[in-house]
């Protein structure tokens, strides 16, 4: 197989973030953003969790990935991923006890996020350790951005605060305005579903003003 | 055999080294780990036991058994731990306040509404009041349930131990020494919160005669 044959590595960097934004466009990784984004601080945290993880298990798939054999890629995919969580859920319950409580399950889950094994399997299985990193980072903050859109209007809408910081200067004159269920798992679905509308509602528009 | 090897060699390589990996992981970071936990429930110790108008606005700095209250870096109270000698299935802590016992800090745990809610609940040293009650870890639902950790849980603070408490829903006019007012929308989290606390109050009673400690300090009461 020739090396390089895929986009280079900007556009794997650029792809990541908008044309082939994992939550909205490819649609993969929907457990954590429908868990953990009732807060922006378990999102971001997330996310932090996910590029580490995804960055590494690309740079070790892309330097092994004329050893592997292709019937055996996917047990190998999981090992190396495996193996970062691992690494991320102790880190996490190490130095930020407060969160790994918060997120719990979702930490050690991140092992069946889809965006991790496509990526290593569309990505880095092919190319040069270059592109490999540069399609990490891109995928990593195209999640990022995915995950803070939910989080942003699930946090405003569920307890009137971004990153836990109340919003408004008198916090208890909104408190009676606030809609408990957006914090909860149905809000979690409105808000992807109507988000994911709008983007595509605005991906069609600009398509439409190009052509 | 060789067929196979030649075929698995590189996943028996990458169990190898990670599995290297994970165990230098492992014991770096296990005991900060530990400590963390440690550290989780210490921290809620002087709030147990004193109350929370000795601890607002106040640091709590933990050294070994030793927890400090300090208030604008002078130390108010220094509290000591310690654990039995013969330790139970649960943690049991018994604090001092110099040579004085101050009271007991039990660990509870028991089913929630969504999932386990451990808490540490405080008892003076002869068992018959609660001091406080408070939750270390729990995942009930958010803005409903999860206020079983917002101030709602300083009711439980000067209940009597026995008879077990009880929850109520309307707010009644006489506080009475063992009601709990549940959480409006939350009644399965409050109602499984004042069942573990009930059954580890209970389970405790019958326990600490058991319990064996270091005499030194013991001996005083």
């Amino acid at each position: 197989m020739p090396d390089n044959n895929g986009p280079t590595a900007f556009e794997r960097f650029i792809n990541g973030i908008l044309p082939e934004n994992p939550t909205y466009r490819q649609v993969l990784g929907m457990c954590p953003t429908l868990a953990v984004t009732a807060t922006m601080k378990a999102s971001m945290t997330m996310a932090g969790a996910v590029a580490f993880v995804l960055i590494c298990s690309n740079i070790i798939v892309s330097l092994i990935r004329h050893l592997i054999k292709p019937h055996l890629r996917i047990l190998v995919f999981t090992l190396i991923i495996a193996t970062f969580v691992t690494i991320a859920d102790k880190f996490l319950a190490a130095f930020m006890p407060d969160m790994s409580d918060q997120l719990g399950p979702y930490i050690p889950l991140i092992i069946v996020n889809c965006i991790i094994i496509c990526r290593c399997e569309v990505c880095a299985a092919k190319q040069s350790v270059g592109p490999a990193i540069a399609d990490a980072v891109g995928q990593s903050i195209g999640f990022a951005l995915g995950l803070s859109t939910v989080a942003t209007v699930r946090e405003l809408l569920a307890s009137g605060s971004w990153f836990g910081i109340e919003l408004f200067w008198n916090g208890s004159a909104t408190e009676g305005y606030r809609w408990a269920i957006m914090g909860l798992a149905p809000g979690a679905f409105l808000t992807l579903g109507l988000l994911m509308g709008l983007a595509n509602w605005l991906s069609a528009k600009f398509e439409k003003k190009a052509a | 055999m060789l067929k196979y090897f030649k075929q698995g060699w590189l996943v028996i390589a990458i169990s190898l080294a990670f599995g290297a990996l994970l165990a230098g992981v492992q014991l770096t970071l296990g005991p900060k780990i530990k400590e963390n936990q440690i550290t989780k429930s210490y921290n809620r110790i002087p709030l147990l036991l004193l109350g929370q108008d000795k601890v607002n606005g106040a640091k709590i700095v933990i050294a070994g058994d030793k927890i400090t209250v300090d208030r604008d870096g002078k130390a108010e109270t220094t509290l000591t731990v310690q654990k039995p000698e013969n330790p139970l299935d649960y943690d049991v802590y018994k604090v001092f306040n110099g040579d004085k016992q101050l009271g007991w800090v039990v660990l509870g745990k028991g089913n929630g509404y969504a999932d386990e809610v451990v808490c540490l609940i405080g008892l003076s040293p002869d068992l018959k009041t609660i001091t406080g009650v408070s939750v270390i870890s729990q995942k009930e639902t958010p803005n409903l349930g999860s206020k079983i950790q917002s101030p709602w849980i300083y009711q439980f603070a000067g209940k009597a131990a026995n008879p077990p408490l009880e929850v109520v829903k309307n707010r009644t006019a006489s506080p009475d020494n063992n009601k709990i007012d549940a959480i409006s929308g939350a009644t399965i989290s409050s109602d499984s919160l004042t069942a573990i606390v009930n059954q580890t109050v209970a389970k405790f009673v019958g326990d600490v005669e058991k319990l064996k400690f270091a005499s030194a300090a013991a001996e005083e009461k």
